[in-house]
Parts: structure tokens; sequence; C-alpha cells
């Protein structure tokens, strides 16, 4: 089987006054149908903007300037605008980090659903209307009907992210971008909307992209897991084994220096320093001037992609054995 | 442990009015700090924990003054902190510090490190021009800086420079008691650990006192001794760090605790953990606060406010845990049971 999502060295630059910005730089990855794939990485390494591309929402000065993205065997960047609109919302769709900034706050909830499922599903008024409202109690959201008709404000975080995440389902996406879904809300309103995703992709067999820095969550939700830094890919892999035995430095400094529930150390591990600035980017290894194990060659050259039995890959010289 | 108290808070309570219609009528009272009872002793890191909305935030801020607190009493070093005035209310401040959430926000755009680092002497009165120069370059090596950044301003430093660049003004007067409200919770992972390490060497080279604020378990179970947990401006259960996460006795503390995703122990399916959100601090649910969210609910928990109690050094508020004690035997207890 195909997979659904197939992306191929994708590169998005920004074109800044101060030089050329490699904001995503040669990823490449696939995700099969009912599959999570997980990004993680610390702000600024380009995962968001990963998903910004593959949406085309990418706006001047930056550009896609290189790669392929394969939904379904069509490749998304040779699509004209009207046929991305087509696409977008209808067969992929994506949940935003902030549901206060990414819904209207002048509309109400049901008009927003509305539109969307009135321009790819065709439905009459009434039809979407009620599909609207359909979803709504599908992601658990009390008194769906009275909610319909209500403003973004007027409902609490938790609330309006499950309206965010009605709102992407609500056309039925065959691939569905997750930006940080959970990290503007608290842990026990974190867990209902994990928990309310996963039943949902089980019923309706999506493919997920789902990003966040948060490495417990990835954990949790995703079958595989691309660590990002600097834009540039360092480890990928299934999970459990990217995350029970990192190859690469940084995956395992990332690990190390979160404080783990019930394991008491004195002093936490660091990654000396913090991520270059776009035009300080070291010209071998993004990662070569915080680099533990840095060796001659990292300063200069590009990585090498080195792979692991059990599908595992890291972008390393002197990875952890 | 025991031997030393630095602050003392007995019934604190902080309500905001909310006014309404034309002439500003009070329509009610948002209960952002219930009624908290707290003791911090000298040389400990007390974490306090909750999700948004619960008062943890308000609390640290009414305990500096920065609200004024409806009532109750704070007694901090040996003197009533929330009735001191004038001179006297300004010595004490010396001693009490805070870090606060957004290193962006904290800190003013307009003045060079070096003056913010250098303000805490000129407000208090405190050393030479000469002597403050040298101090503020000495303050900023044990942070983490470079003596040298102090004609630079704060936008030129990353999320994490910028908090060290608060910790140091935090701890320029010698203070002994810091509030640190969130302080690692705009970082990422790899900074946060570099803070967490540098609140730790501070405190144990200067004997600080911290009342941690977070609404991160992982974070409050690295770096406290002890640990309160709030919801809904009370506080709900208390204890020493080893005994609250071997035994959570609070149903709340419970969910907390499991709603906290773990590494490498596999994709898990998410079990129900809570259903409901924090209600409104503006008409709290009667009785337990809790009780609506709660899965161990009684007929009691609706009606009857538990208490703060259980032996000493692990406190809970739950009638799960302190049933109701017939003794006492009011009639409206004989009724319930």
């Amino acid at each position: 089987m195909d997979p659904v999502v197939q992306v191929k060295d994708l590169e998005t630059t920004f074109f800044l006054k101060s030089g050329p910005f490699r904001a995503v730089n040669r990823i490449s990855y696939s995700i099969n149908q009912g599959e999570t794939l997980g990004i993680v990485g610390e702000s600024g390494c380009g995962k968001s903007v990963t998903s910004f591309s593959l949406m085309q929402l990418i706006e001047r000065p930056g550009k896609i300037t290189n790669g392929q993205a394969l939904l379904q065997g069509q490749d998304l960047f040779k699509l004209n605008k009207t046929e991305m609109e087509e696409v977008r919302g209808g067969k992929m769709a994506m949940i935003f980090q902030e549901p206060m900034t990414a819904l209207n706050p002048v509309l109400t909830i049901g008009y927003q659903m509305n539109e969307q499922i009135e321009k790819h599903m065709k439905y009459n008024k009434k039809d979407a209307r009620d599909r609207a409202i359909e979803m709504l109690q599908l992601v658990g959201i009390p008194a769906a009907a009275e909610r319909y008709a209500t403003y973004p404000h007027q409902l609490s975080g938790g609330m309006r992210q499950r309206a965010m995440i009605a709102m992407a389902l609500s056309c039925n996406p065959t691939f569905l971008i997750a930006d940080e879904p959970t990290t503007a809300l608290d842990v026990t309103i974190q867990a209902q909307i994990l928990e309310l995703f996963q039943s949902l992709q089980e019923k309706l067999k999506m493919s997920v992209q789902f990003i966040t820095h948060d490495l417990g969550v990835i954990s949790e939700v995703s079958d595989k897991v691309l660590v990002m830094y600097a834009g540039a890919m360092c480890e990928t892999g299934p999970t459990q084994t990217v995350l029970n035995s990192p190859h690469h430095p940084y995956t395992a400094a990332l690990i190390a220096s979160r404080p783990h529930m019930g394991q008491r150390i004195e002093r936490l591990k660091t990654i000396e320093g913090s991520v270059p600035a776009p035009h300080e980017l070291p010209p071998g290894c993004p990662f070569s001037n915080r680099c533990p194990r840095v060796k001659q060659e990292c300063w200069i050259n590009k990585p090498p992609v080195v792979t692991y039995p059990d599908n595992q890959s890291v972008a390393c010289f002197n990875p952890i054995p | 442990m025991k031997s030393d108290i630095i602050l003392e808070i007995k019934g604190l309570k902080k309500y905001f009015p909310i006014k309404k219609g034309f002439f500003l009528r009070e329509v009610g009272n948002v209960k952002a700090v219930d009624d908290i009872d707290l003791t911090i002793y000298r040389g400990e890191t007390l974490g306090l924990v909750g999700e948004s909305g619960c008062g943890k935030s308000t609390l640290g801020r009414s305990i500096i003054r920065l609200y004024e607190p409806t009532s109750g009493s704070i007694e901090f070093d040996g003197t009533d902190f929330l009735h001191a005035k004038g001179e006297k209310l300004r010595q004490k401040r010396k001693d009490l510090q805070m870090i606060f959430q957004d290193p962006f926000a904290s800190l003013d755009p307009r003045m060079t490190v070096g003056q913010i680092v250098e303000q805490p002497y000129i407000i208090h009165n405190l050393l030479g021009t000469k002597e403050r120069e040298v101090r503020v370059k000495q303050l900023l090596e044990m942070v983490g800086l470079k003596a040298s950044h102090v004609n630079r301003y704060p936008h030129e430093f990353s999320g994490g420079q910028r908090q060290r660049i608060s910790i140091a003004r935090a701890i320029a007067l010698d203070p002994k008691l810091i509030i640190c409200d969130e302080p690692v919770s705009a970082l990422d992972v790899s900074i946060q650990a570099q803070v967490l390490n540098l609140l730790k060497d501070l405190q144990k080279r200067f004997n600080l006192t911290y009342l941690f604020i977070s609404h991160d378990l992982s974070v409050i179970e690295h770096v406290c001794d002890r640990i309160a947990v709030m919801y809904l401006g009370k506080i709900v259960e208390i204890s020493s760090r080893d005994e609250l996460f071997k035994n959570p006795k609070h149903p709340y503390t419970q969910a907390l605790m499991s709603s906290i995703p773990s590494i490498g122990t596999g994709k898990k399916k998410m079990s129900k953990i809570l259903t409901g959100e924090i209600p409104s601090p503006i008409n709290p649910p009667s009785g337990c606060t809790f009780h609506p969210r709660c899965a161990f609910k009684m007929d009691v928990c609706s009606k009857v406010a538990p208490q703060l109690e259980g032996a000493p050094g692990h406190l809970a508020s739950c009638h799960l845990v302190n049933p109701l004690n017939l003794k006492t035997n009011t009639t409206t207890q004989k009724e319930l049971l």
C-alpha cells in the first residue's frame, strides 16, 4: 500500500533583507493510512513552517524552493490556487495552536463551520447545519445546537480547541495536520483532547502529522517521530525506538534535559548555548556548535544519513552507538 | 526543617470585585484566593501547582502585595508584612523578591541590562555608583551572562538569557525569599534545564527560600521539597514531595499526576481521567469545589466543604480521606449521613 502522504526534499526559504534563510532544509517523510507522525523540536526549528508549506500557507518573503509533497499521489505544489483551495479544508485539514487567533472572533462557530462544509461537501444550508452540529457533538461539546450559535470568545480554551477539531474534521479529511493542538491547554484538558483525538483517528482512519515540542505528548500519540533542529532532520524512526535508544546527540540531549517523573536527579543535563540565529548557522552540521560529540568534519560538511535497523535513521557523523 | 518559619500565611483571601452597570455597582466577587493557610520554612522550596485560573499566581502576587489582599494575615520573617507601611515595608520588601513568567514583558525594553540590574540598588539607595557597577557585573556573571553584556538591551537576548537577567535582578539585594512565578514555562526544554539548574545553584550558594509556582508537575517534582496543590482558589493537598508522589490522597492530585504524558512508555490509550473543566470562581460549586469533576463523588461532597486536615506533614481536603467526624455531631451532618 502506498503511503497517503509523501514529502520529498522539502525546502522552504525566507528571502530576508539579511539574505536567504532556509527555514526547512531538505526534509523527507511519509505517512501511511491511519498512522501518526510526530514532528518534535524546539521553537524556531521549522516544524510549523513544514506544515504551513504543505498547506501552501507560506507568505512572502517565504517560498517553497524545492521538493515534492504527494497527497495520495497528487503533487500539492503543482496545483494552482483554485485547485489548492479544493484540497485545503477538504481532503487535508489543519488544527492550529491558538484557537483564539485561528477562529474569526466576529463570526459564530456555526457560520465558520458551515462555510467550509458548504464549499467542500456541496451541502445546502440546512444539511450543513446538521453536519456541523453532528461534528460538535462528536467532539464532546455539550448542548451542541446551542454552542453552534455562539461566538469563539464565549467558549473556554478547551471547548474552543474542540470546536477547532470539529471544524477540521467536518469534511472527512484523509490527512490532518495538528500544529501544537494542546500546547495552550492545561494538563487535564490536554489529556481529554488527546484522548478524543485518538478515538477519532481510529474511527475515521486518518493520517495525522502531529507537531509539538513536548516529548511526552509525542511518545503517547505518535507511531513515528521526526526530530528537527534548525530546519534540518536529526533523527527519524518508530517513536519508541527513537525515544528509548536515540542515536543523534541532539535527541539524546533533548530527552535528558527534561525532568522525568519519578526519577530524582540532582542536576538536569543541559545543552550548552542556544539555537543559533539564522545568519549564524554553522556551515556544517547545524548542531555542531552545541554538540558534545562534535568532530572536525562536523564543522565543515553536512552530516550523512546513517540508517539503523527498524527504520531508524540519523543525520550525524558521530552518532551515539 | 521545621525549626524556622520564614513566611506564615493565615486565612488569606483575595477577591476581585465585579462591577457592572452605570454606577459600577458591585455585583459579585471573583474568589481568586479563598482562605489559604500556608507556611514556608527557611531554606526550602515550596511548590505551588495547579491549572490556569486556580489562583496560584494571584496568591504569589498577594504575598508580595502586588495585589492588596482582601483579608488574612501574612507574617514574613518575624514581622506583620500585610500591615507594614512606609519605610518598614520598603525595608522588608528587600528580602522578598519575585521572578515573573514572561521574560519579554517583565524587563523594560528601554533600559539596558546594567540599568535593570542596578535598579534595586537605586531604589533602596545602596552602594555608590562605582560599587554598583562592579556589583552589577558580578551579578551578571553569577547568573551565567557576561560582564560585557551590561550595555545591551533586553531584545538582544534570547528567552533563557532574559530569564537570567530577571534572576540577577531578583538576587541583587540578597533576598531571603524569592517567589518564582512560572519561571521556566515560557522556555524551550533545553533552556528550561539550564535555568532550573541555575536556580538550584543559587539556592545553595545564598541559602535562598523559594516559593515555586508552576503548572508542570514534572518541573515541580524536580525542584521542590514540599508541594501544595491548588484548585479553584484553595489548597486541596499539601505534603512533602516524596510523600505526595508516593501517596497522593486527593482525587484531583491523582488526576493531575496521571494526566502527565511520560516518555518511552509506548503509545497508550488515554484513559478518561477528568471530565469537565475548572468551574468559574465567581460561582464556585457548593460543598467541595471539585465535586462536579470528581470520580469518587459522594452525597456529602456537594453539601459540606471539606477541611484541609490529616496527619502532620500531609494534609488533604477531601471527605474520602477525612470522613466527617461523627463526634462533632451537628444536625446537618446527621441529616446527611
